[in-house]
């Protein structure tokens, strides 16, 4: 199962949403009254925000793994380009969760040091993808210029080619 | 590659203490005397303003006056010295309580019955309160006694107007003091920069995002002066009243059918500058304080 990382990304991202949006709903869910509606305003949109755009962005990576098995990644960037989106994006998404949730476990006056490290996190987290994803467009792009590129093979291959 | 593995192991190693490090609250602060009066109020005069972001005309009937600064540690000192020595309020412990009549309840979806009773106006063992108990009265911790008072409930505020004869202001009053007639976005103009108000990370004397973070600033501190050579601009509003824009959210004193959360406006040292337009509004029940969250008053 851990042998190809573009077959398990999405597998286990499903799982991994879970713990960072499907858990934390229910969790503010049920604690809507007693946690969620206590705090202000503001805070309880971070949370929401939060959720939202953890979900939406965990749904790009896994269109990324099955985009990086459509076009045909092999060997060694197959694997660094799978595990680099799994693992880069799931410290992410957790440092994230961590942020909208803090207001429940650190004072306000005390929160700043926490919320550098999960920003740093966050952003290391999700920008090593967009330069990952960078790096895979200027493949693409640069394979358009080529003669007998990758782009030459995919225009010629047929749907029902799919069909086994 | 063995070193290379062991300088990422230590570097990130030295983010993760970095992110558990315990924060000084009581960090020495800069002390600047702004020259701007606490205790002044300025006249808002009736008539018509621009009110929200779609700018829609609203008509306020009649003059009020409007603290020129948020109420100050050393002012709230004082009173609660009188309100505690005096039994206007309770002291439960570190909780100093006070009574508030209730609000009529209507038992709309995830409202809070708000009854009459003794309710929290500060918790005085809370860190980030600054003032203390002498045996005598109350003291503001040293080099916060023209910082605006923070850590107080709506509660809390409202008897602090009250008992002057005074009131909290509404949220239109609150606004049009803000913006004066002409629809600015913030108190100055249409424009802010760093040198206009105390937000986050707005690099002020006052604040280090590296530990505690952002901090308040003395009530007036944005004045067009500069101090030990960190130059302010002037952010008073139409009227001359300051820090309506950033430093501390302030309460305004509405009280909505079938809510039971009190409003705030004006942003903080806590919030991006877009936050600090005049129409922004936060909101949280009346029993919450924050370091973040101050108050003024109106009178007619």
């Amino acid at each position: 199962m851990l042998h190809d990382p573009l077959r398990f990304g999405p597998l286990w991202q499903m799982v991994y949403m879970n713990f960072v949006v499907s858990g934390v709903g229910i969790f503010m869910a049920i604690k809507l009254r007693t946690i969620m509606r206590v705090m202000p305003w503001r805070e309880e949109r971070i949370t929401l925000t939060g959720h939202w755009h953890i979900l939406s962005a965990i749904i790009a990576t896994i269109i990324l793994l099955y985009y990086g098995d459509m076009v045909g990644l092999k060997g060694k960037i197959r694997q660094w380009y799978g595990w680099s989106i799994i693992v880069l994006s799931n410290i992410a998404f957790a440092a994230v969760t961590v942020f909208e949730l803090k207001s429940l476990f650190v004072s306000e006056a005390e929160q700043q040091p926490l919320v550098n490290l999960l920003m740093i996190l966050t952003d290391i987290g999700l920008g090593m993808i967009l330069v990952i994803l960078a790096m895979l467009l200027i493949w693409r792009l640069v394979d358009l210029f080529k003669e007998r590129g990758r782009w030459r093979e995919e225009q010629e291959h047929e749907l029902n080619q799919e069909v086994k | 590659m063995m070193t290379v593995r062991i300088a990422l192991t230590l570097s990130l190693l030295t983010v993760l203490l970095a992110g558990c490090a315990a924060v000084d609250l009581n960090a020495p602060i800069p002390v600047y005397e702004t020259g701007i009066d606490p205790d002044s109020w300025a006249l808002v005069p009736a008539g018509e303003f621009l009110s929200g972001r779609t700018a829609v005309p609203t008509f306020i009937e009649y003059d009020y006056e409007m603290m020129v600064t948020n109420v100050t540690v050393r002012q709230y000192s004082a009173y609660l010295t009188e309100a505690v020595t005096g039994q206007r309020v309770t002291r439960e412990g570190e909780a100093i309580l006070g009574f508030y009549p209730g609000d009529v309840f209507r038992e709309v979806k995830h409202e809070k019955e708000i009854a009459a009773g003794d309710w929290l106006h500060i918790q005085l063992d809370d860190p980030s309160v600054r003032l203390s108990w002498d045996g005598e009265k109350f003291i503001p911790t040293p080099g916060y006694e023209n910082h605006p008072m923070t850590m107080v409930t709506w509660f809390g505020a409202k008897a602090y107007c009250d008992t002057y004869g005074w009131r909290l202001p509404t949220a239109l009053e609150w606004e049009k003091a803000a913006r004066g007639t002409d629809g600015r976005p913030f108190p100055w103009g249409e424009e802010i920069t760093r040198e206009h108000a105390n937000y986050y990370a707005s690099r002020d004397p006052f604040e280090e995002m590296s530990s505690f973070g952002s901090r308040t600033s003395p009530v007036g501190f944005y004045n067009g002066k500069t101090y030990d050579g960190y130059a302010t601009h002037n952010n008073a509003s139409p009227y001359g009243i300051y820090d309506l824009a950033g430093n501390v959210w302030e309460w305004v004193g509405d009280v909505y059918p079938g809510q039971h959360n009190r409003y705030m406006y004006g942003g903080s040292k806590d919030t991006y500058e877009m936050n600090l337009r005049a129409w922004v509004t936060n909101n949280a029940t009346p029993v919450y304080y924050s370091p973040g969250v101050g108050f003024r008053c109106v009178r007619e």
